[in-house]
């Protein structure tokens, strides 16, 4: 019986056509998620393979979780079938065990689950022999990878997920609330996925993804590449927790449904009782009445059906239940966001209103997927039809009831969420609410794109014959245009529907410029204006509504009025769309992702050469800048005074200008040289912004000229924007003056540049290159220049360049200054111009350093006060610590300028642009609480850290070169910040930033890591392990002797031309400073890539007391491995033939878990020298310690510190 | 007039209606069949909610196909099986639907409902959600909703299932007071529906239109041919065999049957005495092709 009865589930659920869809789609999701690369969840290429054991292990498990959905669907066909259909009587009083039943069904559902999920493993497996996939990207085929990870993830979640649906089918009886629990679900699973990128403990961010990708992707956190490709998931640890847990859950729910399962009708259920009436039986009258048929009357059906729609859905309870999760998803964005992020920012209005978008837009479009089936469906699912469509009642009315009512609740939903983040934001009190501000986000950043997203959606269920495929239809639609659409290569906006781009909202700027904005709201309006006619032609309209009977039936439902408001659409929606293309393509250069790349493998081809041929030098920059904020256009006007600086004449000079059009170029000459104008290749290189002049005589060596030139920033239009705003420009002199070197447009990604056949890719110069250490990193075409200015503006606000202010006046109408710097300037310089306010302050050396006077000065927007005074405190500690242990600063003045848009702060000459969105509204926090970072004080420290480090010291640009510009400016922000906030917060930095940062951004890189002195563009280490590596240096050799080696460097390289200092030159330095004993650990921090592994073996033992002391014994662990290049495959030293241990290790003792201080607060601190894989080791206290903690400053590179601390077990 | 000119339908294999023609006029019209004759597909296409694969309905001259508006202006429409928004009280429905009717004069339609549901007895029920009626209380919903906009053409598909025998009359009651001045076609499997109110009627078997008249013409074409007899019951399969069976009826002590014979039978079927036929004898007559 038992048998049978199962065989008939599973043959129920495999019969459903639904079912095999599933099937198809995660079998192809699985192959394609396997052999396309922009798809892969790990950058998967040439050194993490697509079929590694760990990638497909994260695959398994994450896409476990698309059974939310189907798993939804199942239940209702496996558990709730007998009500659905009515056949509850009938089933439940068959002489059938409760528990055969039961159990039979539970177990089809399970199979029926387990089958979808495991049609994706099929296709991963099988998608490892598709033909687009590079074979670089495949490691060796192995099906354990695949088959181990279904049976610790995949069967486990199954049932999970059956378990979960089971229990709400088979308890509620409510087929709604399934559905609703699926969203429900899948909710949950965002918001979990978000409390994992905060600092919650491990083992809770272990259990918060049912599915166990996360505990996974926790249990690999530190692997190399080599390791991810063959080491399969570990069964015991965090994975093993999160099984154990969530496998016994789902145990526990069917369980739970066992016992909970009522028989039978359910109370309640069924209908009321039924009370006798007494029917009266006198004659009966038959009332008339007073019919329209008008339009009027249409509009009232159109209004009474709307209603009827709306409040239906409103009132429902799925309704109710999503509208409230959204809140809650909202609410916990906002708390994590502003709260519990370790750099959190304060809540203006702009930000305030972005998060409450950001939060609702997936909810929002859940709940247009699930309700448009319920809006559409609804009264063939009361049984209405017949009533309905036999009335007179139009099919418009109907239609646009519905249409209306969906794209009512949405805004019903914009407008709670908008509530509850004005709300909000009064009761964080901090910054006054705008509405205005957030009416505006929301009525042009997501009512027009959502209003489009409701029309696709119910156009598209025009055609889908049911329910539930109209929700699959509809989703599969929405993903493709939300996300999808991102990663076709060929995409154009005017195929991205829904997409009305207003742009970023700024507090000083507000919308960029709407041009775009109002075009596709047209174009895209006008499709779903016509998706909207075709609607009504297509309506479903009586009984046998399939879609060919429709479509047969179209001749007589298009009238000539329909024909006509269709052609009228039509011609809009073409119209608008060919005024797009052209603008886009044909009046500017707009082009898809992969002719872009094509073009950067043409350029290579034209001009990889020229990146390296001899140019002439720009000694002295004089610049007129005429911004017009109003008409978002400029000016700028000006002469470079060149020089022949090499040992050959030059014959051309390719000069780069920043124009999107010829016509931009009012003026552009170079005396003694004359413009090239035909030739084979000069419309190719006009296509890059590059002319081509020939000198005629030859410019000589050591000879001088001048180039000058007039350019014009044009006002936006449709598909080219401008870099002027109407309140806060900024623009740099690489994107509005010409140029003498040319951008490097090559391609660096190595999987790309071996399918377009560019060979590898070429990396910087070696340090020794004597020929490469005559340029810097900013450029080969200046070394330092004079510099001069005049910016003109609208009169209200204040034009800003580098450089000392020498005047203020108006002239024709426009507020002007002329700036000049009193030494010379890098060729990297700004133009800044906005209604600002000004603070200002001044920095007087008291310490007697040799330091001038500093003007410091913050231009900010008016409502941005908040930061102001700190970040001027800021400026003036750094300048505090930087002068007395780096020397003077060089120039008069320091300004922080604001601007709009973006999430950085850039280091010019004395001028330092800060975006909106970076120290002016971060929340700094409490300065005496040790948990939190304060980034406004960090970043101006680093920034102005810059005018040593970059300004003063400038880089070779060779291997290494951005070690000495970030990374020395990384350590001397450090320095300060620790100066002025404490050795526990500058700790909390370094964990929280700094050693995050290098160990995950190392293995995210497609390429391979080089040691820290040869790095080249890697952040990771530019930026982190450089201030990791001082950071240890300097608590090695003294923090005295290591800051004084940099000023050695500085004092001897700063301020000076060519040849100018690579990494070389500064490791030596720090060599020249460092005992002997030190040389090895700096090889090992800079010319290696090294690992050290520490660990407390076994117990401590304690023995003393407090009178006579305590005595500590141990085994210290610790073992160095050496990474290769390559692949990041590691060594012990142990197995290298010629390398031995002889570390400096740090232990701390504790009275308390040093966790909460971060190794910091010891009782003791001692220092050992290690030279064998295990030491025994003892120690002697006076005080009584709890904890052993080694290296607890964090001085060696080390991944895992989980096991360098041991708590003492007295007996 | 209604007039119903061939019409055809059929659903894959199945032949629903074949080469159907009635030309109606006011008054209460029966169309009498078993279930699967083809009488909802009649009355479905004729609220037009499908259209006939050939032939025509023209409502006064006009055809409804080409113009669904002036049947649907002038319908009221009782479905076999319908279903209702849950949660909605019968007063919010009822108006609902007067609006759809076109009903637009709020006080107008104020009125109608009022009267309506007061009429099928609803009217202290009103506050309750329809959903919740039972099976007699949601038809009298039904024709309450039919009557919306005092149609001209009202078809009640089935109307009488489902109510219990005071409903019953009443409902009965109802449509004949109506029909004085509409078409009324009432489908239906129950002959005594039929027979009391309606003056013109149809039996419809298979699709096809097997008779059409008054009912005691109907009942004339087989007066003096119907003979009847009690009989045990294993004696039926052989009368079938022989004879016109035209129904049997399980009395106390054995089967009364009744046949259709011009004389009556003879020899081992002796004993059969003529009866005075009813509409039910001359249903199944037409219904099996007898006649």
């Amino acid at each position: 019986m038992f048998g049978k009865l199962l065989a008939f589930e599973i043959k129920l659920h495999t019969s459903q056509i639904g079912f095999w869809v599933v099937v198809s789609i995660m079998f192809i999701l699985g192959a394609l998620f396997m052999s396309l690369d922009f798809l892969s969840m790990s950058a998967t290429g040439e050194r993490i393979k697509a079929n590694g054991a760990l990638t497909v292990a994260v695959m398994v498990s994450f896409f476990s979780m698309f059974s939310i959905f189907f798993g939804a669907v199942f239940v209702v066909g496996g558990v709730m079938r007998d009500q659905v259909h009515n056949f509850l009587e009938i089933t439940h009083s068959a002489p059938i065990k409760t528990s055969t039943m039961m159990i039979t069904r539970m177990v089809g559902v399970y199979i029926a689950v387990f089958l979808c999920l495991f049609a994706f493993v099929l296709g991963l497996a099988m998608g490892q022999y598709m033909p687009w996939l590079a074979t670089e990207s495949l490691g060796p085929k192995n099906l354990l990878y695949f088959l181990q990870p279904t049976l610790v993830f995949m069967v486990i979640n199954a049932l999970l997920v059956s378990g979960i649906y089971t229990a709400v089918a088979a308890i509620t009886r409510n087929k709604a609330l399934v559905y609703v629990t699926a969203i429900a679900l899948f909710l949950l699973y965002m918001v979990s996925g978000l409390m994992t990128t905060q600092s919650t403990p491990k083992w809770v961010m272990a259990l918060v993804d049912p599915f166990g990708a996360n505990a996974l992707a926790l249990a690999a956190e530190f692997w190399p590449a080599a390791e991810q490709n063959t080491r399969m998931s570990p069964l015991g640890g965090y994975v093993g927790l999160n099984r154990l847990v969530w496998g016994g859950f789902a145990i526990f729910l069917y369980l739970a449904t066992f016992k909970l399962f009522k028989r039978g009708l359910v109370a309640g259920k069924n209908k009321n009782a039924i009370e006798a009436e007494t029917l009266s039986t006198k004659a009966i009258t038959l009332p008339t009445a007073k019919t329209n048929y008008n339009t009027g009357s249409a509009v009232k059906a159109f209004w009474a059906r709307f209603k009827l729609e709306y409040l239906r859905t409103v009132k429902s309870i799925p309704f109710i239940i999503l509208a409230g999760l959204c809140v809650v998803f909202f609410a916990l964005i906002v708390i994590i966001q502003l709260n519990f992020a370790p750099d959190p920012v304060l809540p203006t209005n702009a930000l305030l209103v972005g998060m409450v978008f950001g939060s609702l837009s997936l909810p929002t479009m859940l709940i247009i997927i699930f309700f448009s089936g319920e809006i559409i469906w609804r009264d063939k699912v009361a049984g209405m039809t017949e009533i309905i469509d036999a009335s007179p009642v139009r099919n418009w009315s109907l239609m646009a009831a519905k249409w209306a009512a969906l794209m009512a609740i949405v805004f019903t939903i914009f407008i709670v969420g908008l509530a509850f983040g004005m709300t909000a934001q009064v009761f964080m009190g901090d910054v006054p609410v705008n509405p205005l501000t957030h009416f505006k986000f929301t009525a042009f950043g997501f009512v027009p794109t959502f209003a489009l997203y409701c029309i696709l959606v119910l156009f598209v269920q025009n055609f889908m014959p049911n329910r539930i495929a109209g929700m699959v239809a509809s989703a599969a639609v929405l993903i493709f245009f939300v996300i999808g659409i991102n990663f076709l290569p060929f995409a154009h906006p005017l195929m991205d529907y829904g997409s009305v781009p207003a742009g970023s909202l700024s507090e000083l700027n507000g919308f960029a410029s709407l041009i775009g904005f109002k075009w596709f709201l047209l174009y895209w309006g006008s499709l779903a204006a016509l998706f909207a006619v075709l609607s009504i032609w297509l309506w479903r309209r009586g009984l046998q509504s399939s879609l060919r009977a429709r479509m047969k039936g179209l001749r007589k439902r298009i009238t000539v009025p329909s024909i006509a408001v269709a052609s009228l659409f039509l011609a809009s929606f073409a119209g608008s769309g060919a005024y797009i293309y052209k603008s886009y393509n044909i009046d500017n250069n707009f082009r898809t992702a992969k002719q872009a790349e094509l073009r950067r493998g043409k350029w290579e081809k034209l001009l990889g050469d020229q990146l390296k041929a001899p140019i002439p030098k720009i000694r002295s920059v004089d610049v007129e800048m005429q911004f017009s904020p109003s008409q978002q256009s400029s000016v700028v006007k000006g002469t470079y005074i060149l020089e022949n600086a090499n040992a050959e004449p030059l014959r051309e000079v390719y000069v780069s200008v920043p124009v999107s059009h010829k016509r931009e170029i009012l003026q552009l000459d170079i005396d003694g040289a004359k413009l090239v104008t035909d030739g084979e290749n000069i419309k190719d290189l006009e296509s890059f912004g590059i002319q081509l002049f020939k000198f005629d005589p030859a410019f000589m060596p050591g000879a001088k000229t001048t180039l000058s030139f007039e350019l014009v920033q044009s006002p936006p239009v449709l598909g080219d924007g401008s870099r002027i705003l109407r309140n806060g420009t900024f623009v740099d002199n690489f994107s509005s003056m010409p140029q003498l070197d040319i951008r490097d447009r090559r391609l660096t990604n190595p999987d790309k540049r071996r399918k377009y056949g560019l060979g590898e890719r070429e990396k910087a110069p070696d340090r020794t290159d004597m020929l490469a250490r005559q340029s810097l990193f900013f450029g080969r075409s200046a070394d330092r220049v004079d510099f001069k200015a005049k910016v003109c503006t609208d009169i209200g606000q204040i034009p800003i360049a580098p450089g000392k202010m020498m005047r203020t006046y108006a002239e024709n109408g426009k507020a002007c200054r002329d700036y000049q710097a009193i030494n010379p300037i890098m060729n990297f310089f700004s133009f800044l111009s906005a209604d600002f306010e000004v603070v200002r302050s001044e920095w007087k050396d008291t310490k007697g350093l040799n330091g001038k006077d500093v003007d410091l000065a913050i231009y900010f927007h008016h409502e941005h006060a908040y930061n102001t005074e700190l970040m001027m405190q800021a400026m003036k500690d750094s300048l505090d610590t930087f002068t007395e242990i780096y020397g003077p600063y060089q120039y008069n003045q320091i300004r922080i300028m604001e601007f709009p848009y973006r999430s950085f702060a850039q280091a010019f000459a004395g001028t330092i642009p800060f975006s909106e969105n970076m120290g002016f509204v971060r929340d700094p926090g409490d300065p005496d609480d040790n948990k939190s970072v304060d980034l406004a004080t960090y970043i101006t420290m680093h920034e102005v850290g810059h005018q040593w480090f970059g300004h003063q010291i400038v880089p070779a640009y060779t291997k290494g070169f951005n070690i000495l510009s970030e990374g020395l400016t990384e350590n001397a922000a450090m320095t300060a910040y620790e100066q002025k906030l404490g050795w526990q917060k500058a700790r909390r930095l370094l964990e929280q930033y700094t050693i995050q940062a290098y160990l995950t951004g190392r293995i995210v890189d497609r390429d391979d890591e080089p040691p820290l002195a040869k790095a080249e563009g890697q952040g990771y280490l530019n930026y982190n392990k450089a201030s990791w590596v001082f950071w240890g240096l300097k608590h090695n050799m003294g923090e005295e002797k290591m800051q004084a080696a940099i000023r050695g460097f500085l004092d001897e390289y700063g301020t000076k031309n060519a040849p100018y200092p690579t990494t070389i030159e500064l490791v030596n330095a720090l060599r020249a400073a460092a005992p002997e004993d030190m040389q090895g650990l700096i090889t090992d921090y800079w010319d290696r890539i090294v690992f050290w592994r520490m660990s407390v073996g076994g117990d401590v033992k304690l023995t003393g007391n407090e009178a006579d002391g305590y005595e500590v014994s141990f085994t210290a662990k610790v073992d160095k491995r050496i990474a290769s290049e390559a692949d990041g495959k590691e060594t012990s030293v142990t197995e290298i033939d010629g390398e031995s241990l002889n570390e400096w290790v740090e232990i701390g003792f504790y009275d308390q878990d040093p966790k909460d201080t971060l190794g910091g607060d010891w009782l003791k601190l001692e220092r050992v020298r290690i030279t064998k894989a295990e030491t025994e080791l003892s120690f002697t206290l006076k005080q009584k310690p709890t904890h052993v903690l080694l290296d607890p400053r964090r001085l060696l590179i080390e991944r895992n510190v989980t096991d360098n601390v041991k708590k003492i077990i007295t007996e | 007039m209604l007039s119903i000119n061939n019409i055809s339908k059929s659903f894959g294999k199945i032949d629903a209606l074949k080469n159907v023609s009635l030309d109606l006029d006011v008054g209460m019209f029966g169309l009498l069949g078993p279930n699967g004759a083809g009488k909802s597909t009649l009355m479905r296409t004729l609220a037009t909610l499908q259209l006939p694969d050939s032939g025509t309905v023209n409502l006064n001259g006009v055809n409804i196909a080409e113009n669904p508006d002036v049947m649907r202006r002038t319908l009221g429409y009782l479905p076999q099986d319908f279903g209702v928004y849950p949660r909605m009280s019968a007063v919010a429905l009822l108006d609902h639907l007067a609006i759809l009717q076109g009903i637009t004069d709020n006080d107008g339609r104020k009125t109608q409902v009022e009267s309506l549901l007061k009429e099928v007895n609803l009217w202290p029920k009103r506050y309750s959600a329809v959903s919740t009626y039972s099976g007699g209380q949601r038809q009298r919903f039904g024709v309450a909703q039919a009557l919306l906009g005092d149609p001209k053409v009202l078809i009640v598909d089935e109307p009488t299932a489902g109510l219990d025998p005071l409903e019953r009359q009443r409902f009965l009651n109802l449509l004949s007071e109506a029909a004085e001045d509409r078409i009324i076609i009432l489908s239906t499997h129950i002959v005594d529906d039929v027979r009391d109110l309606c003056l013109d009627m149809a039996i419809m078997g298979d699709g096809e239109i097997v008779a059409r008249g008054a009912p005691e013409d109907l009942i004339a074409k087989i007066d003096g041919k119907v003979w009847r007899k009690q009989v045990d019951k294993d004696e039926v399969e052989a009368l079938r065999e022989k004879h016109q069976v035209l129904k049997t009826q399980i009395q106390k002590g054995g089967v009364t049957v009744s046949v259709l014979a011009d004389k009556a039978p003879t020899g081992s079927s002796a004993g059969f005495k003529k009866s005075a036929p009813d509409l039910e004898d001359a249903y199944f007559a037409h219904l099996n092709r007898f006649v």
